[in-house]
């Protein structure tokens, strides 16, 4: 399974993809919402772990974005400070799951998994 | 001693509420003095209720003093006028008699005895007193006595009475003792004889008759009857002004045709009241003595019922006044606590406002460092489960697992703190500008009402129902009014105008004609802990805290003022909060 980490913490996000990838992912990190939104254009991936406060913009918009283009993709969000009513947007707009940071790598994993199951 | 600490103790249990408030210098919000306000309303009520009763009964007393003397004068000259009557009678009814006797007897009785002793008998029948009858010749010998002593031939040539009565006609004499040694007086009435001379027909009176009259007057204890002459010699015996045909101690009255009454002292300085009449046609002077004390003891008695009404109306009224004025300022007492304790608790909610944004702020920020050890840790852990060479080491698998758990704990704290901030999170709503100022205005309502300051409030009926924050407008809204009101004395006047500034926004402005804020420092006024209040009365936080509670809510806050004139705070607000706040003390 590809996955996308999208994290503005550099060493959150590298350290995160190298735990999915002891895994059996492949996962690839990135740090804005831009470089994200590149990436999901030019590689195929299966899945995406988000968090909702991004340098360049919210991501929220990101989700938002990615749920139009790839309806298929899973994103599971991972944030520091969202609040309930966050969450609950992000369901809305089709998020597989939600975590507050810090979060258990087994449940991120499950939750991915699960996605993909779907 | 003892008594008097138990009294101060029982004092104290009374002890109003008010009692000890503003008296403590780390009470910040002083109203008023209401140990002061309390005096003053003691005082006032006091002097409004009391003084009339005062008035009243000092009219009472002079009044009813006045009545009882005046009674007490016409009931002496009443009973004076009587007993001189009585008196005058007695002696003009005996000098009849003689005159009677003078014409209906013919001359022989001048030299009968016998006869001169039917006649006294006949008199003394018909007229009590007399003691003897005697007939004098011109040349002042008694040629014939009827009577108990032997006078006959005695010479009265010289005596006073004679000389008297052969000019007069007719003479009452003073008592005297005379020749018999025995108080008496004479009544005689010159009569004329065919020869061209005359002689004298004297009646001797016995006193006792006269003092009969004087005692039967019932008077009262330490009041006294009796007769003097006009040189003040006593006529009749007196129990208290002096001996017998002594001189009177008492001055004698001026002469007056009349009955009348005069005040003076006694030689012992008791003040007397004294009935006096000069009798016609004698030297008598009758005196009708009473002791003021005595006859003034019915206003004595009267005087203390008074008094007694008196002291128990004053205590009465004080103790109304007390109950009342202590009954209200307590009453105000309990309204500026509970509105204190209102303001505390608006204040103390916007202090936690303020704890929770700042624990916000720490939880994120140490969020995403605890997630990098968190994932940091996690990939260790991953290495020694997959590694060989660590797999068999538990000694560091257990660290980690340590570590991990703590992180673990960690986040849930943060958790729970942004939860907490969360409480406080606005929340946007539409409001009307109108009732969210009433609203703060009837927490100031009463502070206004005291220091008499005057609220005018100038909202137009089309203005807008803005969409904001509920709680974040009524802050800033009482902020800046308390501001205000702390800046005027009293008799001040505040606007609070609100107009439409644009399609987008609304203008509020409140204006207090209080004591101004300079140039300087209206530059620093936002900033925090900024005060001119000096350290026990503000912080330093509520316009700092208003300028960041109208920029969450996307407004601008401006401040003019000119020292010694006013200040106006203006507000400049959207009319569609879009939901996002603008959170300054956040980083990203």
């Amino acid at each position: 399974m590809n996955i996308l980490v999208v994290d503005d913490e550099k060493k959150f996000a590298r350290v995160l993809a190298e735990r999915l990838r002891l895994r059996g992912f492949r996962a690839t990190p990135v740090f804005d919402g831009t470089s994200a939104l590149a990436q999901l254009q030019m590689v195929h991936f299966n899945g995406m772990i988000l968090d909702l406060r991004l340098p360049d913009m919210e991501g929220i918009q990101v989700l938002r974005q990615t749920r139009e283009k790839f309806s298929d993709m899973k994103v599971v969000i991972l944030s520091g400070h969202a609040t309930r009513e966050d969450f609950n947007a992000c369901r809305e707009l089709g998020a597989a799951a939600c975590f507050h940071k810090p979060a258990k790598i087994s449940e991120l994993a499950k939750a991915l998994t699960d996605g993909n199951k779907e | 001693m003892n008594i008097v600490s138990r009294l101060i103790a029982v004092a104290a249990q009374y002890k109003p509420r008010f009692w000890n408030a503003g008296t403590s210098k780390t009470q910040g919000q002083i109203l008023f003095n209401y140990r002061k306000f309390w005096f003053a309303s003691v005082t006032l009520r006091s002097l409004v209720s009391l003084v009339p009763i005062a008035i009243l009964f000092m009219f009472t007393y002079v009044l009813e003093n006045k009545a009882i003397r005046n009674e007490n004068h016409l009931h002496t000259i009443r009973l004076t006028s009587n007993t001189r009557r009585t008196l005058t009678y007695f002696f003009e009814e005996r000098l009849d008699a003689l005159k009677f006797i003078v014409q209906e007897e013919k001359f022989e009785f001048l030299n009968n005895r016998l006869l001169l002793q039917d006649i006294l008998r006949n008199l003394q029948r018909g007229f009590g007193g007399i003691i003897d009858l005697g007939v004098i010749n011109a040349a002042g010998l008694q040629i014939n006595y009827a009577g108990p002593f032997d006078l006959k031939d005695k010479d009265y040539r010289n005596q006073r009475w004679f000389v008297n009565c052969v000019q007069n006609g007719s003479y009452l004499s003073d008592v005297f003792l005379g020749y018999r040694n025995t108080p008496h007086l004479i009544i005689a009435l010159k009569r004329p004889t065919p020869d061209g001379s005359f002689h004298i027909l004297r009646v001797t009176l016995d006193v006792t008759k006269i003092i009969q009259i004087l005692t039967s007057l019932e008077l009262s204890e330490r009041s006294e009857a009796f007769l003097c002459n006009r040189d003040g010699l006593l006529q009749t015996p007196s129990k208290y002004y002096g001996e017998f045909l002594q001189r009177v101690d008492l001055p004698i009255p001026a002469y007056s045709d009349r009955t009348q009454v005069m005040e003076t002292v006694d030689k012992t300085g008791n003040p007397i009241l004294i009935g006096y009449a000069y009798l016609d046609n004698s030297p008598y002077i009758l005196m009708l003595v009473k002791r003021s004390k005595e006859i003034m003891k019915g206003w004595y008695t009267l005087r203390q019922e008074i008094n007694w009404v008196f002291g128990i109306s004053v205590i009465l009224t004080l103790m109304v006044v007390l109950g009342i004025s202590t009954f209200m300022v307590n009453k105000i007492y309990d309204a500026d606590q509970t509105r204190l304790k209102a303001m505390e608790r608006l204040e103390s909610s916007s202090r936690l406002i303020s704890i929770g944004r700042l624990a916000a702020g720490v939880a994120h920020e140490i969020n995403n460092p605890l997630a990098v050890i968190g994932e940091n840790a996690g990939l260790i852990d991953d290495i020694f489960n997959l590694k060989k060479e660590y797999s068999g080491d538990r000694q560091l698998q257990e660290l980690i697992a340590t570590v991990l758990e703590s992180v673990e704990r960690c986040g849930e704290i943060t958790r729970q703190l942004l939860e907490f901030a969360r409480h406080f999170e606005p929340k946007i709503q539409s409001l009307e500008l109108k009732r969210i100022i009433a609203g703060v205005l009837s927490f100031l309502k009463k502070e206004a009402s005291y220091r008499n300051i005057r609220i005018q409030m100038d909202i137009p009926d089309d203005f807008p129902v803005i969409d904001t924050d509920r709680s974040s407008l009524q802050q800033i809204f009482l902020n800046l009014i308390n501001n205000a009101f702390q800046a005027m004395d009293k008799g001040g006047r505040l606007e609070i105008r609100a107009a439409r500034q644009s399609q987008d926004l609304i203008r509020v402005s409140i204006t207090d004609n209080g004591c101004g804020i300079s140039e300087e420092d209206q530059q620093k006024i936002f900033e925090p802990f900024f005060t001119t209040k000096g350290m026990k009365e503000g912080t330093g936080l509520g316009l700092s805290i208003t300028y960041g509670l109208v920029r969450k809510l996307k407004g601008e806050i401006s401040v003019q003022s000119t020292m010694g004139q006013g200040t106006t705070f203006t507000v400049i607000l959207p009319i569609k909060h879009g939901g996002d706040f603008r959170n300054e003390t956040l980083a990203g």
